[in-house]
C-alpha cells in the first residue's frame, strides 16, 4: 500500500471540496474515503503531484493570473483541474467550470482560476 | 484490515455481515459525514457483482456499487436518471457516491430515489438466504426507514428499459453544484396519458428536513 497522506482535513461536510486527492484516476474528496477504503489503491494527494512537471505548469499559471488569494481552496482546485486536464486536454470555459464545481471559493470570484485552467492546458500542451 | 473487512465477492460479504456488525460501505460519501465512532465498515467497491451494469429483455440492472460517474457514461441507463444523477453534488463526489448509497442512506432529498419512484424501480436485496425483489415503494418507508433485513445487502437497482424515454425532471437547490435538493420533480409520460409522476417536496425554509411521510408522493395515473 502506497503512503497516504491527504492535503488537509477539510471542512468536516466536506462542502467545501479543499480536501481532496486522486484515487486511481479519479477525483474524490479526501474527507469522505474511510482509509481501509484506499487499501491497494494508488493516491495523489497534492503533497505527491507537486512532484510531477504538471504541477509545475499549474502552479506558475495560478501564481501569472493570480489565482491565489487566500489559498484555501487551491489544492482542491489544483487537483481538480489535473483530473479534469489528464480527461480531457483541451476543455472550454463550461468544462472549467463544471470540473471544478464542489470546489468554493471565497475570495477570486472565480474567473482568474478558470482562467489560469487555460492557461495551464495552453502552455502544458502535450503534457496532459 | 485498517478499519473494517474488504470483501471480495458477494458471498464473502454476505458471510461478513451475519457474523459482524460491519456497515455496509460503498463510496462513503454519507457514512464519512455521519462519522460514526468505533464503526468497522463492510467495503463493497470490490464485489464484482455490485459493481455492473447490465440489461436483460425488460429492466437495466445497475449494481449497487456503481458510481454516478460510471452510469452517466454507460449507454445503457435511462437519459431521465443521468440528467438528476449529473446533479448530484460535484465530480467528486459523482465519482464515489452510489445508488445503493444513495437509497442506502434512506434520505428524503436522495436525487436517484426519486427518479426510481417515478419509474416504478424495483429494487434486489440479497442475504444468505438468497434474492428477492421489491417495488422500490415498499423498500423506502419514509425518511431513515426501509425495508432492509439484518443480513441484507442492496444488490441492484432495476429500471424499466423502454417507457421512460418522455420525461421532466427538475431540482431546485440553493446554488448549482453541491446543491441539496429543497423541490424536485420527475414526471414520465407515455403517449396521451401521464402514466405516472413522482413528486417531492422539502420545506428547507422552516428548519426541518422535511414531512417525511409526505416527502415523496406518487401521483399515478393522474390522466388517465
Ligand atoms: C458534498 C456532498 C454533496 C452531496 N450531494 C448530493 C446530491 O446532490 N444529491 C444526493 O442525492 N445526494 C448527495 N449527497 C449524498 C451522497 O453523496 C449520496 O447519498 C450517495 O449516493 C451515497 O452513496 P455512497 O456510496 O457514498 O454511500 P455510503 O456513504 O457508502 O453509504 C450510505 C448508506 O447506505 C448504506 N449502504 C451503502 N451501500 C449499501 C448496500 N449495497 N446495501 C445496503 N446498504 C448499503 C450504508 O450502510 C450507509 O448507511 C452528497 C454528499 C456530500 C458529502
Ligand atoms: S483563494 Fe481564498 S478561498 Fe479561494
Amino acid at each position: 500500500m502506497p503512503d497516504i497522506s491527504f492535503v488537509l482535513n477539510g471542512k468536516e461536510t466536506s462542502y467545501a471540496g479543499s480536501a481532496t486527492e486522486r484515487l486511481l484516476d479519479v477525483l474524490h474528496n479526501s474527507c469522505c474515503v474511510a482509509i481501509g477504503a484506499v487499501v491497494g489503491s494508488c493516491v495523489v494527494t497534492l503533497e505527491g503531484y507537486r512532484e510531477t512537471e504538471r504541477y509545475a505548469v499549474m502552479d506558475k499559471a495560478f501564481a501569472d493570473v493570480s489565482a491565489v488569494q487566500c489559498g484555501f481552496c487551491t489544492p482542491g482546485m489544483i487537483l481538480a483541474a489535473e483530473a479534469l486536464l489528464s480527461k480531457n486536454p483541451h476543455p472550454d470555459e463550461t468544462e472549467i467550470r463544471e470540473g471544478l464545481s464542489g470546489n468554493l471559493c471565497r475570495c477570486t470570484g472565480y474567473n482568474a482560476i478558470i482562467r489560469a485552467v487555460q492557461k495551464a492546458a495552453e502552455e502544458g500542451n502535450g503534457l496532459w | 484490515m485498517v478499519n473494517g473487512y474488504a470483501a471480495e465477492s458477494l458471498q464473502q460479504a454476505l458471510d461478513i455481515l451475519v457474523n459482524t456488525d460491519a456497515v455496509p460501505y460503498a463510496g462513503g460519501t454519507d457514512l464519512m459525514v455521519e462519522n460514526r465512532p468505533d464503526v468497522k465498515y463492510l467495503f463493497l467497491k470490490k464485489i464484482p457483482e455490485l459493481r455492473a451494469i447490465t440489461v436483460d429483455e425488460q429492466y437495466v440492472h445497475i449494481g449497487a456499487a456503481v458510481t454516478f460517474t460510471e452510469a452517466i457514461a454507460n449507454p445503457d441507463v435511462p437519459k431521465l436518471m443521468k440528467e438528476a444523477i449529473t446533479l448530484i453534488g460535484s465530480p467528486a463526489i459523482r465519482n464515489a457516491g452510489t445508488f445503493g448509497g444513495n437509497i442506502g442512506n434512506g434520505s428524503d432529498k436522495a436525487d436517484s430515489v426519486l427518479i426510481e419512484f417515478a419509474a416504478d424501480a424495483k429494487i434486489c436485496l440479497v442475504s444468505q438466504a438468497g434474492e428477492r425483489l421489491v417495488d422500490v415503494a415498499h423498500f423506502y418507508l419514509g425518511r431513515k426507514k426501509l425495508d432492509l433485513h439484518p443480513g441484507e445487502l442492496i444488490k441492484e437497482i432495476l429500471l424499466p428499459r423502454y417507457g421512460l424515454e418522455q420525461y421532466t425532471y427538475q431540482k431546485v437547490g440553493g446554488r448549482k453544484a453541491l446543491a441539496i435538493t429543497f423541490v424536485s420533480f420527475a414526471g414520465v409520460f407515455q403517449y396521451f396519458k401521464c402514466a405516472m409522476a413522482g413528486l417531492r417536496i422539502l420545506r428547507p425554509h422552516l428548519g426541518q428536513p422535511g414531512t417525511p411521510s409526505r416527502d415523496i408522493r406518487i401521483l399515478k395515473r393522474c390522466f388517465l
